[in-house]
């Protein structure tokens, strides 16, 4: 059997970082990394654009073989994970090989949630998570389509900007009664959709796929109304989870279960990235955080422990998404809507911008800014703090009261 | 690390403003040398805020490749 120093589970953003952290700071051991992708590392945040055709899909890798050789950190790819025993250290990957380590990182991100309905295996029914997606995405994309979306979150939108910018008619269906429920308010969601409308997306919202309607190729999807919506494309972004099988008891209610250190229950095992479900202490509870920064931050702080630091990761990261000029979303903490969190919404120069806050207990746990990137600093300075806003919390909605007297 | 006995040296630093989206890892790693601006977007705070090899694994961590690096013959290093 194979023994090596240092395993990393999963190739992407943090399981990468963690190796090159741990090798940067001078570790000798061996680094061997298994992803169940065929690629190096590469930048998801690219896809979109490699999808759109603005740049060639190569620009998309962020490593090339050189930088493996050089850091001496083997990419075993194409292989998949399917158990760990954590008592005799031992990982076994598909063809039953097994792998023993010192110390494991587990770091495989999150896959696309599977689309359970007749006909979503057709070769048109897309994704857009991997290299493999966005080619065939820049492929298929070629005027005279039509794309049925399925979904109003972050990958819906992409698709959505994808089409216009390929000229191919775009029809999204979000179940939620209004825009991405699951983390915007009404009056984000709203603006949001009035964006993507304004580029001649039409969107759908409270509305159910109930089919898909396949004659050889897609002719179109069919509503739990019964009406059909003509396309001949399917874009499917209805949110992603985590690999939970192999990774036993670590298992989470959204990731697999870390400290506020990232570190497993089990001896010498770590867990970072989207897969992550630790005690984030910035917010004051336990949850998964899927972000590039995040995901970096992760990866280096595991690096670092690798190394024999021991620290908590205490970090207030955000992503944003430009849905198109002129509409900018920043998210920032906790970006969904928690059933037993409350939402303000703050409205500023007459709609123009929008920050909305969800707090929880008393304290602010996230906030999303739709073209206001200029409060940036003050919302996440409410977060950061902890400071209380029990009792004041209307104040939050109100943009006469500034953000920096709570 | 064939032929580069020489350490690296980085004397420009130049960030894409239309590239940088704010994802911000490049001030994960190098607080020093990166900060984000009002607008969301990475500015050069010191170069020498870091160590070359910090600064590089910084740009290098840029999910849009917004970040440029010169050593200090005026090649480019990365991307």
């Amino acid at each position: 059997m194979r023994e090596v120093e240092i395993l990393i589970i999963g190739g992407g953003a943090a399981g990468t970082t963690a190796a090159e952290t741990y090798r940067v700071g001078g570790g000798q051991g061996d680094v061997v990394i298994v992803s169940d992708e065929a690629h190096q590392l590469y930048s998801r945040v690219l896809l979109p654009h490699a999808a759109k055709g603005k740049i060639s899909p190569e620009k998309a890798f962020l490593k090339n073989e050189a930088w493996y050789a050089e850091k001496r950190i083997e990419l075993m790819r194409g292989r998949s994970v399917l158990r760990v025993d954590y008592k005799r250290s031992i990982a076994t990957l598909d063809g039953d090989e097994e792998i023993s380590y010192k110390k494991l990182l587990i770091a495989v991100g999150g896959k696309p949630r599977a689309w359970q309905m007749s006909g979503a295996d057709h070769a048109d029914v897309l994704q857009l998570q991997t290299y493999e997606d966005a080619i065939k995405l820049r492929e298929r994309l070629v005027p005279d389509m039509r794309m049925a979306i399925v979904g109003s979150g972050f990958i819906a939108i992409e698709f959505a900007a994808a089409c216009v910018e390929k000229g191919v008619k775009a029809t999204l269906i979000n179940r939620g009664p209004h825009f991405w429920t699951s983390a915007l308010g009404e009056k984000i969601g709203h603006a949001v959709q009035a964006a993507l409308e304004a580029k001649g997306v039409e969107v759908r919202n409270g509305a159910k796929v109930a089919a898909v309607e396949v004659e050889g190729g897609i002719s179109g999807v069919t509503l739990s109304t019964g009406e059909t919506v003509p396309c001949n494309l399917v874009g499917v972004g209805i949110g992603i989870e985590t690999p939970m099988e192999p990774f036993g008891d670590l298992r989470g209610t959204q990731g697999l279960l870390a400290d506020a250190y990232l570190k497993a229950s089990h001896e010498n095992v770590w867990v970072a990235g989207d897969c992550a479900e630790y005690d984030d202490e910035v917010v004051g509870f336990r949850r998964v955080v899927g972000n590039w920064a995040n995901a970096i931050a992760q990866g280096r702080h595991v690096g670092q422990a690798l190394l024999g630091r021991h620290e908590k990761f205490v970090l207030l990261t955000g992503y944003s998404t430009a849905v198109f000029p002129g509409a900018s979303l920043l998210f920032l903490g906790e970006s969904r809507m928690l059933p037993e969190a409350q939402r303000y919404e703050r409205v500023l120069e007459d709609g123009k911008k929008i920050v909305e806050f969800r707090t929880l207990g008393g304290r602010v746990i996230g906030a999303t800014l739709l073209n206001a990137v200029d409060q940036r600093a003050a919302a996440a300075a409410l977060i950061t703090s902890g400071v209380s806003v029990a009792g004041r919390e209307s104040d939050l909605a109100d943009p006469h009261v500034p953000l920096d007297g709570f | 690390m064939s032929e580069e006995t020489k350490p690296l040296k980085i004397t420009k630093i130049v960030i894409d403003r239309d590239l940088c989206i704010g994802a911000a890892s490049c001030v994960v790693i190098a607080p020093g040398t990166f900060q984000m601006d009002e607008e969301n977007k990475a500015y050069l705070v010191d170069i020498d805020g870091h160590d070359a090899e910090t600064i590089k694994m910084a740009a290098e961590s840029c999910p849009t490749k917004a970040i440029f690096l010169y050593d200090e013959d005026g090649n480019q290093v990365y991307p």
